[in-house]
């Protein structure tokens, strides 16, 4: 490996694993808002990049920027009212297990719809970051990637923004400490999880709309690399914003390297092996800090 | 199944059980119609709806394990599928290339399946709640590669023939010697395994261990305090359900003769919880009903192109004018029944019918000391005049 080669890689990390982080991002605070494990995150990750491809260019003939803004704001709208009228209802009644299961529900809607919509043949994006490289450091860079590591810094800025510095956020980090205590004190929880699932589908849509512009295209896989990114929240422990965005990019970064050394050095681990890194990740971070990296989960004893 | 008459009525404090645990509605009488739907089905229904219900049949001693411990322990695993891979790649493999016969596939699949379930309950009890289920979602992933990269084992991604697996009994060959057709065989065969199997867990949990699972998922510190080895039962539970598991998967390549990875993947751990919750996850009875209704449901869905009333929405082709693939189709009926039957009825499909009757009969026992599991065996089974 060669020094210009780790630092491309390390780019492609970074760029991969922002995504993951904005996934994460997502997850972790629909997570600590509702206490569900929202898997209609999935769903909107795909609806997004398919949205931003009918909207686009290529589709009805929108800008990219502002296709990809529209389907976020749509994605974002009907995750709330999803949220609000299947997820809500359950978590009052205290079924918090069926609420989460019942995002598996949602999920294999949103998954059908956009098969009837768009069928089962691959969309491409094309390549609105174009296909330009610069030299950083010595070696060869694409601008996508510097384009998408900017972009999730953005988002992900954002996220911390709105959590720190605002009314919203304010409630929702009293709701993670003590929810009842919160509740006395007159967060309105309906307006905080509202405007959560909002801003977990908006984000969710970039981060669909970033991984399907490239080689990587719009197609049905979209909705599995959620299911990837999931290890990455248990690694930063399930309620916290940094372990998120850390976890996302040690996922993105590890499984970018993995990606480019295994084959050369461990080639009878195949093709597939890079899918699987974070689960290793998560295991091997499991058996040495069972609280994960930010942990503030307790550690059950039985 | 000889017995499903619940001999073993349990005493316990009736304010530690939940709502949700019903008492027993009709021990008997589900069941023997059950086994009597069984018996004449075969010859009521064509061969393919007898072998949309063999996968139902084969799902539902899979989703059964899942049950002890979702419903059980209240831990939640997605690893299911990947010790169903396991099981019928241990029969695939075995049967064509080491030769070995149907009894020893299923004994070293439970054997496997136990053993790594143990492995699996042994870090359940470290970790818990949605940690578990990331956790357990990764054995799918991991079963995922394992099947597609072990190519010498399991033919990689093209998959792997299943052997010469004889339906014999005591080396009389049914299909030979009785005149019925497989596909007969096979729906009766593992629907009797299903009742085995029911019957079994209905056993296991109606006595000491089910009512030492239900102290664990209840309060694990307070079951821990009155004796109850929390974690020798939450290994227990995982051993078992991994085990039924794997013989779901022998199960499976038995019926379908050809094992490949994607029998095995993502789709299959969210489809096996959705049959759990659907049916009612702390029954039974709930996870056979739950799926007929998920894997028969949309595979007979899935099938409707020329039915009149679907014909104008469904789409053969790409090029046809329909608004929607049949299995697409049947994904969004899955998908929006999920969630009306989740807000509407939290604890499933037999849960409100079981609620219905209940209301109906007026008579509201006070007895309500009966564990959840309390009609073993196998349910009426709604779908198969559509199936005919």
């Amino acid at each position: 490996m060669s020094g210009s080669e780790f630092i491309q890689t390390l780019l492609s990390g970074l760029s991969l694993g922002g995504t993951y982080a904005i996934i994460a991002l997502g997850f972790v605070v629909v997570y600590s808002a509702t206490r569900v494990l929202s898997f209609v995150q999935a769903g909107a990750v795909l609806a997004g990049g398919y949205l931003t491809y009918a909207l686009g260019p290529l589709g009805a003939g929108m800008p990219f920027v502002v296709a990809a803004l529209v389907s976020a704001a749509i994605t974002g709208l009907v995750l709330m009212l999803a949220g609000e009228l299947v997820v809500g209802p359950l978590v009052r009644k205290g079924e918090r297990d069926a609420a989460s299961i019942a995002t598996i529900g949602l999920y294999f809607v949103v998954v059908a719809l956009v098969d009837a919509v768009f069928g089962v043949n691959p969309r491409n994006l094309g390549d609105p970051w174009g296909l330009d490289t610069i030299e950083v450091l010595g070696a060869t860079v694409a601008v996508s990637s510097l384009w998408k590591v900017a972009i999730s810094a953005v988002l992900a800025a954002g996220w911390f923004l709105i959590l720190q510095r605002t009314r919203v956020g304010l409630g929702m980090r009293a709701m993670v400490s003590d929810r009842e205590a919160a509740l006395a004190q007159g967060v309105q929880p309906r307006r905080v999880t509202a405007f959560v699932w909002v801003v977990a589908g908006a984000t969710a849509a970039i981060a669909g709309t970033l991984l399907a512009t490239g080689s990587g295209g719009v197609n049905s896989t979209l909705s599995t690399v959620p299911f990837l990114v999931l290890p990455a929240i248990v690694l930063g422990g399930l309620q916290s914003p940094v372990g998120a965005v850390v976890g996302g990019m040690i996922i993105g970064i590890v499984q970018q390297f993995t990606a480019l050394l295994q084959p050369e050095f461990l080639p009878a681990l195949g093709s597939r092996f890079a899918s699987i890194v974070p689960f290793i990740v998560l295991l091997v971070v499991l058996l040495l800090r069972p609280n994960g990296l930010f942990g503030t989960r307790a550690v059950q004893r039985f | 199944m000889s017995s499903t008459t619940n001999a073993s009525s349990t005493t316990r404090p009736s304010d530690h059980i939940p709502p949700r645990v019903r008492r027993r509605t009709s021990a008997v009488g589900v069941p023997l119609a059950a086994l009597i739907a069984v018996a004449v089905l075969p010859f009521l229904v064509s061969d393919s709806g007898l072998g949309t219900l063999s996968y139902s049949a084969v799902y539902a001693v899979a989703a059964l394990g899942l049950t002890v411990v979702v419903g059980q322990t209240g831990q939640v695993s997605l690893a299911q599928p990947f010790f169903i891979g396991i099981g019928a790649y241990v029969a695939a493999y075995g049967s064509a290339e080491v030769g070995l016969p149907l009894a020893a596939a299923i004994v070293i699949a439970l054997v496997i399946g136990a053993a790594l379930g143990w492995a699996v309950g042994w870090m359940a009890i470290r970790i818990g709640g949605v940690e578990l289920a990331i956790v357990t979602l990764g054995l799918v992933f991991l079963g995922d590669y394992i099947f597609h990269e072990w190519r010498s084992v399991t033919g990689g991604e093209g998959g792997m023939g299943v052997g010469e697996l004889s339906l014999s009994v005591f080396g009389f060959d049914l299909e030979e010697s009785t005149g019925f057709t497989r596909a007969q065989i096979m729906f009766w065969a593992l629907w009797i395994v299903v009742a085995i199997v029911a019957w079994s867990v209905h056993r296991v949990l109606s006595q000491r261990p089910g009512r030492a699972m239900v102290a664990v998922r209840e309060n694990p510190k307070a079951a821990e305090a009155i004796g109850v080895d929390v974690r020798f039962y939450k290994t227990g539970a995982f051993a078992i359900s991994s085990a039924l598991g794997a013989l779901a998967g022998v199960l499976f390549a038995l019926l379908q003769q050809y094992v490949t990875p994607a029998d095995f993947d993502l789709e299959i751990a969210l489809l096996l919880i959705a049959m759990i919750v659907l049916g009612g996850q702390d029954r039974i009875s709930g996870a056979i009903v739950g799926a007929i209704i998920v894997y028969g449901g949309s595979h007979w869905l899935a099938e409707q192109v020329d039915n009149p009333l679907l014909a104008p929405i469904l789409k053969s082709s790409e090029s046809d004018a329909g608004f929607i693939s049949p299995g697409s189709f049947s994904t969004l009926v899955l998908g929006v029944l999920i969630v009306v039957v989740l807000c509407l009825r939290p604890s499933g499909i037999v849960g409100a019918v079981t609620d219905a009757v209940g209301a109906v009969r007026r008579k509201r026992s006070t007895s309500g000391n009966e564990l959840p599991n309390n009609d073993a065996g196998l349910p009426r089974i709604p779908s198969t005049e559509e199936v005919a």
